[in-house]
C-alpha cells in the first residue's frame, strides 16, 4: 500500500495561481498531498513531497469524470477527496483523474519526442513530473497551435497554452482548442470552475456505458476520428481534387483565416442538445398533450394562470395537460392531474438559444391544440421567435401577471399579442391597464381575459373561436 | 434513358455561374469516361440578365437551358426532376463546385440501390466563412436520427434516385408564415420513407458563403421547417418499440 498524507484540506474555491504551477521553488498555496515516491520518474522522485506536483495534480482533476469511473458518487462535487482516492487506489486501478490526460496520447506524443515511460512508472505521474515540463498536451482535445492561433491573446501569457486552458480556457465558452469547437461547450454552470466541472465533462461522459472511461470517451473518440478525417484531407487524391477546383474558383485554395469542421455525429453543436432534447422526450411517457403550460417552475403559479387551467379542465376534463418548467424543477401547483416535464436541469450548461431548441422540440412533438405561456422568459422567446409560425399548428395564449411578479414585459406583450389567441391576467385591474393603454378596439379586448372572465365563463368563448380558427 | 442528370440552378449568380458551369462539365466528362450517361440541364429562376448571359453559350457543350419563374428553390427543383428523364439527379447551385469525382463516384454507390441518397464527404466552405463540414452516415452507428430533429444535417446538392423527388417533391417556402428550410424538410420525409442517406467517400462540394444566401436569411428570420411525422413524439415513441 502506498502512503498517502493528509496534512489539510483546503476549503472550496482554491484557485491555483498560474505561476504557482510552473517552479518547485513556489510553495505558496500548496496543495499537502503527497504523491507515491515508487511511481515517479527515478529522477524526480525528490518532488513527491514538494506541492509543484500535486497543485498540478489538482489542477487537471474532474472529480465528476473520475467519479463515473470508480462508481463513487460523492467524488463527483469533491476535489480534494477525488484526488486523495486516486493517490490512494485509483492510480492504481487505472481510472484518470483528467479528462484532457490520456495515457496513449500521451505515450505518443512522448514517443514523437524519443522519449518513453519507464516500466513501472505511472504514466499520469510521469506527465505532471515530465510531461508538463517538457509542454506535452496529452489529450486529443487540445491543439496547442490552433489555441494559440485562435486565441492571440494567450501568447505573451506565464503559461503554457495547455495550463492556461486547464486552469480557465476550458471554462470560458468562447475558448476552443481544437478546430472542433469548444469541445462540446455550452455555457458553464456559475460554480464550474470551483467544482472543477468545465463543459467538456459532459462530452466525456455521453454514452459513457459505451466506452472504458480509464483509456478513453465519446469525446475522446469523435474528436480523434475528426482529426484522421482531417489528416484525410493531406491524401493525393483530395489534395489533387482540391487543386482541381481550386484551378477553377482560386477562392477555394485561400489560406482560411480559421477553420472550423464540424462532423455529426461525432462534432456539431448539436449533438449534446438533441441527447438533451431526446433525454427529455424519453423521460415523458407521452407523446401527446392538449394543453402545453409553460411556466418557470416553483410552487406559486398566479391566480390567473389557476383559474386557466381551471376552466380549460372543466370544458376539457380528459384532456392532458403538460406543463413544462423552464427554470426550476419544482412542481407548480397546478392542476393535479397535469403531467410535469422539468427542462431546466437537463437544459443546464446550454445557451439559451439551445433552450428555445428543446423546448420548441417539446411543444411540436406532443401537438398540443394549445400553449399557454406564464411567466417564463423561455416561454416568451418561444412565442416572440416562433409564434408566428406555431400559431399555424396550435392555439398560443399567455397569462400576464402585472406588476413585479411577471417577468414578461409590456415589450413581450406587445410583441407577441398579434399571435395570440387569448391572453388571461391575474387581476382585472391589469385587464383593464392593458385594454386601455393599447386602446383595445372590441375584438382585441375580447381575448383578454381577466379574473373575473375566467370565473363567468369567458374563456370557453375564446376556446371555441381559437378552435374554429384552427378549423 | 440516361443514367444521372446534373441539374444546374442559378438564379442572380451572373459570371460566377459560369465556374459552377466549368465544375459541372468537368464531372460530366469524368463521369462519361467512366460509362455513365448523363444529361445536363440549367435552370434558371428569375435571373438577371448577366447570369441568362452566362449561359448563353451553354448548348455548345451539351447543356439544355430552361427558365421559370418561381423565386422558390424548391419549385425550381421540383420543376427541374419534371425536365429530366435520368434515373439519378444531382443537384448544383450556381454558385458552388462539384469535385470532378461526384458525379461518377456518387452513381457507383448509389446505382445498385434505388432507396440510397448520396451525399459528399465534406462540405468545403470558402469565401466568408471557410469552413469544413463533413456529412454524417446514416448508417455510422453513433448517428443519431433524433439529430435531424434539432438540425439539417445533410444538404440538398445530393444524389438521389429520381423516384426520391417524384414521390417526395420539395415543399414550398411560405417565409410569411414561418416555413422555410425545405431542404431539411426534404431529408426528413426521405428518411421517414426509408431512403438510406450514405455518404460518398472523397468527394467534395465546394460551397460558397455569402451573408446573403437564402440559409442566412432563413436562420435570421426564426422560421422552421414545415411539420413532419419525424418531428411527432409519436413517431418516436412507435420507433422505441420496434428499434
Amino acid at each position: 500500500m502506498r502512503s498517502i498524507r493528509l496534512r489539510r484540506r483546503p476549503g472550496p474555491g482554491l484557485a491555483q495561481s498560474p505561476v504557482g504551477l510552473f517552479g518547485d521553488a513556489d510553495v505558496n498555496n500548496a496543495s499537502d498531498l503527497t504523491l507515491p515516491r515508487d511511481l515517479l520518474p527515478v529522477g524526480h522522485r525528490h518532488r513527491a513531497e514538494r506541492p509543484l506536483l500535486a497543485r498540478r495534480l489538482r489542477a487537471v482533476t474532474h472529480p465528476r469524470f473520475y467519479a463515473a469511473q470508480v462508481g463513487e458518487a460523492t467524488l463527483a462535487d469533491d476535489v480534494e477527496g477525488a484526488m486523495s482516492h486516486f493517490v490512494s487506489s485509483g492510480m492504481r486501478d487505472g481510472a484518470r483523474i483528467s479528462g484532457l490526460f490520456n495515457v496513449e496520447i500521451y505515450e505518443e506524443r512522448l514517443a514523437e519526442r524519443g522519449l518513453k515511460i519507464e516500466p513501472g512508472i505511472d504514466p499520469f505521474l510521469h506527465w505532471v513530473s515530465v510531461g508538463w515540463d517538457e509542454r506535452v498536451a496529452p489529450t486529443v482535445l487540445f491543439d496547442e497551435e490552433f489555441y494559440l492561433g485562435r486565441h492571440p491573446d494567450l501568447a505573451g501569457g506565464p503559461e503554457w497554452g495547455f495550463a492556461q486552458y486547464v486552469r480557465a480556457g476550458c471554462y470560458a465558452p468562447g475558448r476552443s482548442p481544437t478546430p472542433f469547437g469548444p469541445n462540446y461547450g455550452g455555457v458553464p454552470a456559475p460554480d464550474a470552475r470551483e467544482r472543477q466541472d468545465p463543459p467538456l465533462v459532459a462530452g466525456l461522459l455521453h454514452r459513457a456505458s459505451n466506452y472504458d472511461l480509464t483509456r478513453t470517451s465519446w469525446l475522446e473518440e469523435g474528436v480523434a476520428a475528426g482529426t484522421a478525417k482531417l489528416a484525410a484531407l493531406g491524401s493525393d487524391r483530395m489534395r489533387e481534387l482540391v487543386e482541381k477546383a481550386a484551378a477553377i474558383e482560386p477562392l477555394i485554395a485561400e489560406t482560411p483565416r480559421e477553420r472550423w469542421v464540424s462532423w455529426p455525429p461525432h462534432t456539431h453543436l448539436m449533438v449534446m442538445p438533441t441527447a438533451r432534447a431526446e433525454e427529455v422526450r424519453r423521460g415523458l411517457g407521452l407523446a401527446r398533450a392538449d394543453t402545453v403550460v409553460v411556466v418557470p417552475g416553483g410552487r406559486a403559479v398566479g391566480a390567473g394562470l389557476d383559474a386557466a387551467v381551471s376552466t380549460l379542465r372543466t370544458l376539457e376534463p380528459a384532456a392532458t395537460v403538460l406543463v413544462v418548467t423552464t427554470d426550476d424543477p419544482v412542481r407548480p401547483d397546478l392542476d393535479d392531474s397535469a403531467v410535469v416535464v422539468d427542462l431546466s436541469v437537463p437544459w443546464t450548461g446550454f445557451t439559451e438559444h439551445r433552450r428555445l431548441l428543446g423546448l420548441l422540440d417539446l411543444v411540436r412533438g406532443v401537438r398540443p391544440r394549445r400553449v399557454v405561456v406564464a411567466r417564463s422568459e423561455l416561454g416568451w422567446q418561444l412565442l416572440s421567435s416562433y409564434g408566428t409560425t406555431l400559431r399555424h399548428e396550435m392555439s398560443l395564449a399567455a397569462v400576464l401577471a402585472g406588476g413585479a411578479a411577471d417577468t414578461a414585459s409590456f415589450e413581450d406583450f406587445q410583441g407577441c399579442f398579434d399571435r395570440l389567441d387569448w391572453v388571461a391576467t391575474d387581476t382585472d385591474a391589469y385587464r383593464d391597464d392593458l385594454i386601455a393603454r393599447y386602446l383595445l378596439p372590441a375584438a382585441g379586448q375580447a381575448r383578454v381575459l381577466g379574473l373575473s372572465d375566467l370565473a363567468a365563463g369567458s374563456l370557453k368563448t375564446v376556446v371555441d373561436w381559437e378552435r374554429d380558427r384552427r378549423a | 434513358m440516361p443514367d444521372v442528370a446534373a441539374i444546374l440552378t442559378a438564379h442572380a449568380e451572373g459570371v460566377m455561374a459560369g465556374l459552377s458551369l466549368r465544375s459541372l462539365l468537368d464531372a460530366v466528362e469524368v463521369a462519361r469516361a467512366g460509362g455513365i450517361d448523363v444529361e445536363m440541364l440549367v435552370v434558371l429562376d428569375n435571373p438577371t440578365d448577366a447570369t441568362r448571359a452566362a449561359f448563353a453559350e451553354a448548348d455548345q457543350h451539351g447543356v439544355t437551358v430552361a427558365e421559370v419563374s418561381y423565386a422558390d428553390q424548391g419549385k425550381v427543383r421540383n420543376h427541374a426532376v419534371g425536365l429530366v428523364a435520368a434515373g439519378h439527379i444531382a443537384f448544383l447551385d450556381g454558385d458552388d463546385l462539384w469535385s470532378e469525382n461526384w458525379l461518377a463516384d456518387a452513381y457507383r454507390l448509389c446505382a445498385g440501390d434505388d432507396q440510397m441518397i448520396g451525399h459528399p464527404e465534406l462540405n468545403w466552405f470558402f469565401g466568408n466563412q471557410q469552413n469544413l463540414y463533413f456529412l454524417p452516415d446514416q448508417t455510422d452507428p453513433e448517428f443519431d436520427p433524433a439529430l435531424l430533429r434539432i438540425a439539417n444535417p445533410w444538404d440538398a446538392l445530393c444524389f438521389a434516385p429520381r423516384k426520391a423527388y417524384v414521390e417526395h417533391p420539395f415543399a414550398a417556402r411560405a417565409v410569411a408564415d414561418g416555413y422555410a428550410y425545405e431542404d431539411w424538410h426534404w431529408m426528413l420525409e426521405t428518411y421517414l420513407a426509408g431512403y438510406v442517406h450514405r455518404v460518398v467517400p472523397e468527394t467534395i462540394h465546394f460551397k460558397r458563403r455569402r451573408e446573403g444566401s437564402q440559409y442566412v436569411q432563413a436562420r435570421a428570420r426564426s422560421v422552421l421547417t414545415r411539420p413532419s411525422d419525424l418531428l411527432d413524439f409519436a413517431w418516436w415513441q412507435e420507433r422505441d418499440r420496434t428499434v
